[in-house]
């Protein structure tokens, strides 16, 4: 797949889309840009907020224009961390789970800026080699079907194992929404840890 | 085994080589695994040719001992790249642990070759490509034995046996790996009428082996059609007129920060009932990010052209036709124009079952009613494309029909097929949804215009209100019983929109073979029977979902043989075994029976309801219980659930699959529905279409039927992907019975319910 990580912003692409390059685009003429883009030069005018976020222990400085980007989209677009999933966008689904200083936090609502400083955790960095826990059981007791809401499930059981939680306890904590109907996999996978 | 012509590779592709050129020219008329698909190159990396090792075009035997399989089903959960896996594995005799699976592209040849990517619908990838898979393996193998042989100079085939992977020249104890044999045996004639492996000896057919794409699911590794990246990519986000049938009246300004506002029209092919051919449906904006530009969609104001029936697109309009076709259809007429409304009898006729049931003790009546119901994928639709003008166009979709999205790509862009790559990403649920190609066109409309590579997505809130939708269904159902209990005459009439009619099929005398799904070829002892199926006129988008028309009928024809048995004064497993005429279907229903424990009484509070029914050639019943009625819900405690599917290929996914169309066929029974008004689809995400939690997941217990100890050929093998659903809705409806005296002839039974948020 030619699919590349594009790392940093969004506007970074749409710069090369727009035929400027990056340094162009932050310091070219406003009448220039206006004129290639045929778009009015308020549009990119507007302010563009920097953030640096501590992501699966790393530090990514990211740019939004709109500070109230979730974060689930600052994760999969500007990041190019996919693993955290948009199921519905408001909070009902919970494909969107990461780890925000331990604690389950659904990433389709949750405003970037107030995770600046604290540590976000997603699926990709829940653990090396798919060492968690978590994770082998649901390989030995091989769980996913479709697989696009496990991420998500596998974050909260991941909360409330470090909230030391276990078998029922995290059960009565997994409210993600599987419509592939995995659940009695899940139950099973759970009740081992 | 192909019939097809070789087509000549263009000169300019390098990829090209004599030794190919001898195989295919020799293969021609040989088997399907020895083409190159030359028109369409892109079977995967594998197929690039020149590579040492690689037998043919879907499989490759790496120097260090390696098996790559190129598989082409798309996987959207139901393990089936791995279980197609698993048969060829078996076949070749390779270690499936070291067999590693790639994703095979889109052919237009026909029958598609053994790797190609093969349409995933109609739980249809293990069923309808398992002895192709086996013959194409064990082809392999023998001409890797008769390379082996000449090898060996030894042309006596009992001197050698093969083991993962490696053939054995007995007499001399020598070890030749196919990673050694495989060169030589690209060259050699496919072997013909290759002996398969004995059912006796399968070690892989028949056991549950561990599924290849799961390790990926767990750590965010898979890519998912939303999850691709492509280097200078922007965004669209697509923005449908909220009424079916609606047209874009002026194209909207571009909003700032934004790159484009692309109008997108219904591409030929891809539209179903009020979405015609060159509609301007929808607009899509494209712009930097999703987010951003999801808002910029979000606010832009869009003025729409409304269709003139727009206020009749109504569900009490649908249902009040529905009835009125229960009685008034016109009866097909061959060679006429038989509008929507057309009565056609698929089996039997009414005047039989009239006169059978005139001495009949006792005549039971009743009518069903079935909703819309939205797919709710829990991934929603997407597409990548990269365009590059006159040269190339590359997409990656979350396609159950890889073919049609190839074939689509090649009407859209003109290009040849040899310029077309498409990428088959994982699903994030399919459910029949992903076999329709609207998506795709419209990001290639979009790629076409803005000459990037763009990423269209369909916020949530499109894709519950622009599905094709499970299509509504009005059922009716009148039986005869004499003071026995015998029936003398059963007609069934389902009043339902046609699938394939919405897809420009002419229906014949038999209608829309989907439609009439689970009510016909029963093996129930009807006495006289007539079904009958009436497509009904509403044009809201109908289309494929699990399970299809056995969803609609399966209810109707289970709720109604319990009612016959309410009024027969018989217990309903009894009543159903005492008519059944076919003993795998009897054999299925006693096993859910067993399962359930049905003989002895439930716990208090607690009642069971049964059902049995087929499709996709596989026999499934289910005893369901349940309790704690209230008035927005009630508690499924277990299900037993019996499967006869001939070949259980790999039972722990077959388990799996079943579990997860019961939680389907339960969160449809008891909450799914889409509703219009004047056009608009009412519910427009997970909220107002509430389906379980992990906490009311009722228990469910599995049994398979054991394969036959020697498989016949010519018995078909059936599906398990989407067998969990139909009989579902009429156990929990009949279990509702007991608990209540109460009949449930309406689905969903909790229409309104919400879900609240987490
Ligand atoms: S996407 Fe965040 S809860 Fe559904
Ligand atoms: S595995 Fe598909 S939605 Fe959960």
């Amino acid at each position: 797949m030619a699919a590349k990580m594009l790392v940093d912003c969004g506007y970074l692409a749409m710069a090369r889309v727009w035929g400027l390059t990056r340094r162009g685009y932050r310091s070219g003429s406003k009448d220039n840009r206006t004129q290639s883009l045929g778009i009015p030069a308020k549009a990119k005018e507007s302010n563009l907020t920097t953030l640096t976020l501590n992501v699966n222990g790393a530090n990514r400085t990211v740019s939004v224009s709109d500070p109230s980007m979730p974060l689930l989209w600052v994760l999969r677009d500007l990041i190019g961390l996919t693993g955290t999933k948009y199921g519905c966008g408001i909070e009902v689904c919970g494909a969107c789970t990461v780890l925000i200083d331990g604690q389950p936090e659904h990433s389709c609502v949750f405003d970037t800026s107030s995770a600046v400083g604290k540590k976000v955790v997603t699926i990709e960095g829940l653990s090396a080699n798919t060492s968690h826990p978590a994770q082998k059981a649901w390989i030995d007791h091989q769980v996913p079907q479709c697989g696009y809401c496990q991420s998500g499930m596998i974050m909260s059981c991941a909360g409330a194992m470090a909230a030391g939680h276990h078998g029922s306890e995290i059960l009565g904590e997994l409210q993600n929404l599987c419509v592939c109907g995995t659940y009695q996999r899940i139950k099973e996978a759970v009740s081992t840890l | 085994m192909a019939t097809t012509t070789p087509e000549v590779r263009p000169a300019t592709d390098t990829r090209q080589n004599v030794g190919r050129r001898g195989f295919l020219a020799s293969a021609a008329g040989g088997l399907t695994l020895a083409f190159f698909i030359p028109e369409v190159s892109r079977l995967s990396d594998v197929e690039a040719a020149g590579l040492p090792g690689q037998v043919n075009a879907w499989l490759q035997v790496g120097t260090d001992g390696s098996i790559t399989l190129t598989i082409g089903s798309s996987e959207m959960g139901q393990g089936s790249m791995s279980g197609l896996a698993q048969v060829l594995a078996e076949e070749l005799v390779v270690d499936y642990a070291k067999v590693k699976v790639v994703q095979g592209g889109p052919s237009l040849v026909n029958p598609v070759p053994v790797g190609a990517a093969i349409n995933t619908v109609g739980s249809s990838v293990i069923r309808t490509n398992f002895w192709k898979m086996r013959d194409a393996a064990a082809s392999a193998r023998e001409t890797l034995v008769q390379a082996a042989m000449n090898a060996k100079n030894d042309q006596t085939r009992s001197d050698f046996t093969v083991s993962n992977g490696v053939v054995t020249h007995v007499p001399s104890g020598t070890l030749l790996p196919y990673a050694q044999l495989a060169s030589a045996a690209a060259l050699l004639q496919p072997a013909a009428n290759a002996p398969l492996i004995p059912d006796s000896q399968f070690k892989l057919i028949g056991k549950t082996v561990p599924r290849v794409d799961i390790p990926s699911k767990v750590n965010g590794s898979a890519k998912y059609g939303l999850d691709v990246r492509v280097d200078g990519m922007v965004y669209a986000v697509i923005k449908h007129c909220p009424t079916f049938g609606g047209t874009l009246a002026s194209t909207p300004s571009v909003p700032s920060g934004m790159l484009a506002v692309v109008p997108t029209k219904v591409f030929a092919g891809t539209g179903r009932g009020t979405e015609v051919t060159d509609n301007v449906n929808a607009v899509a904006v494209v712009g930097p990010n999703t987010w951003d530009t999801w808002q910029a969609a979000k606010r832009l104001n869009v003025a729409w052209n409304l269709p003139s029936n727009a206020a009749n697109l109504n569900n009490a309009k649908f249902l009040s036709d529905a009835q009125t076709l229960l009685t008034t259809a016109t009866p097909f007429v061959a060679g006429g124009a038989n509008p929507a409304g057309t009565l056609y009898t698929v089996e039997g006729a009414a005047g039989n079952v009239t006169s059978a049931n005139t001495s009949a003790a006792k005549i039971v009546e009743a009518t069903y009613t079935l909703p819309y119901v939205s797919h709710a994928c829990m991934e929603v639709l997407n597409c990548t494309v990269n365009y590059v003008p006159g040269v190339s166009c590359e997409v990656w979709a979350p396609t159950q029909s890889a073919k049609a999205v190839l074939s689509l790509v090649i009407a859209m862009t003109g290009l040849p097929a040899s310029a077309v790559t498409v990428h088959t990403m994982y699903l994030g649920g399919g459910l029949g949804r992903k076999a329709e190609v609207d998506f795709v066109s419209q990001a290639v409309q979009v790629a076409m215009q803005v000459k990037k590579p763009v990423k269209l997505m369909w916020p949530r809130e499109e894709d519950f209100t622009r599905d094709q939708y499970r299509p509504m269904g009005v059922i009716h159902g009148k039986a005869g019983l004499d003071s026995s209990g015998n029936i003398l005459g059963w007609s069934y009439r389902n009043v339902s929109p046609s699938i394939l009619g919405q897809r420009g099929v002419p229906l014949g005398a038999a209608g829309d073979s989907q439609g009439i799904e689970g009510a016909v070829n029963l093996p129930y002892n009807f006495g006289a029977r007539v079904t009958e199926w009436v497509s009904h006129p509403s044009p809201i988008p109908v289309g494929f979902w699990r399970s299809v028309g056995a969803s609609l009928n399966t209810f109707g024809v289970e709720c109604m043989i319990d009612e016959l048995a309410f009024a027969a004064g018989q217990d309903p497993y009894q009543f159903r075994r005492a008519k059944l005429t076919d003993p795998r279907w009897i054999a299925v229903l006693d096993a859910a029976a067993v399962l359930g424990n049905w003989t002895s009484a439930p716990p208090s509070g607690r009642a069971r309801g049964i059902a049995i029914g087929a499709a996709f050639n596989s026999i499934v019943a289910e005893v369901v219980e349940i309790s704690n009625l209230t008035t927005t819900g009630l508690r499924v405690n277990r299900v037993s659930c019996a499967i006869d599917c001939y070949i259980p290929v790999n039972p722990g996914s077959i388990q799996a699959q079943l579990q997860g169309g019961i939680v389907h066929g339960l969160n449809a029974a008891l909450y799914g529905q889409q509703t219009f008004v004047s056009g608009v689809a009412q519910a427009k995400n997970f909220n107002k279409s509430r389906m379980i939690r992990l906490g009311e997941m009722p228990q469910i217990g599995i049994t398979i039927i054991p394969g036959p100890a020697a498989s016949d050929r010519s018995v078909n093998i059936g599906g398990a992907g989407e067998l969990g659903v139909p009989t579902f809705a009429p156990a929990l409806a009949n279990a509702y019975f007991k608990l209540t005296g109460k009949r449930v002839r309406s689905l969903p039974l909790f229409p309104g319910a919400t879900m609240g948020g987490l």
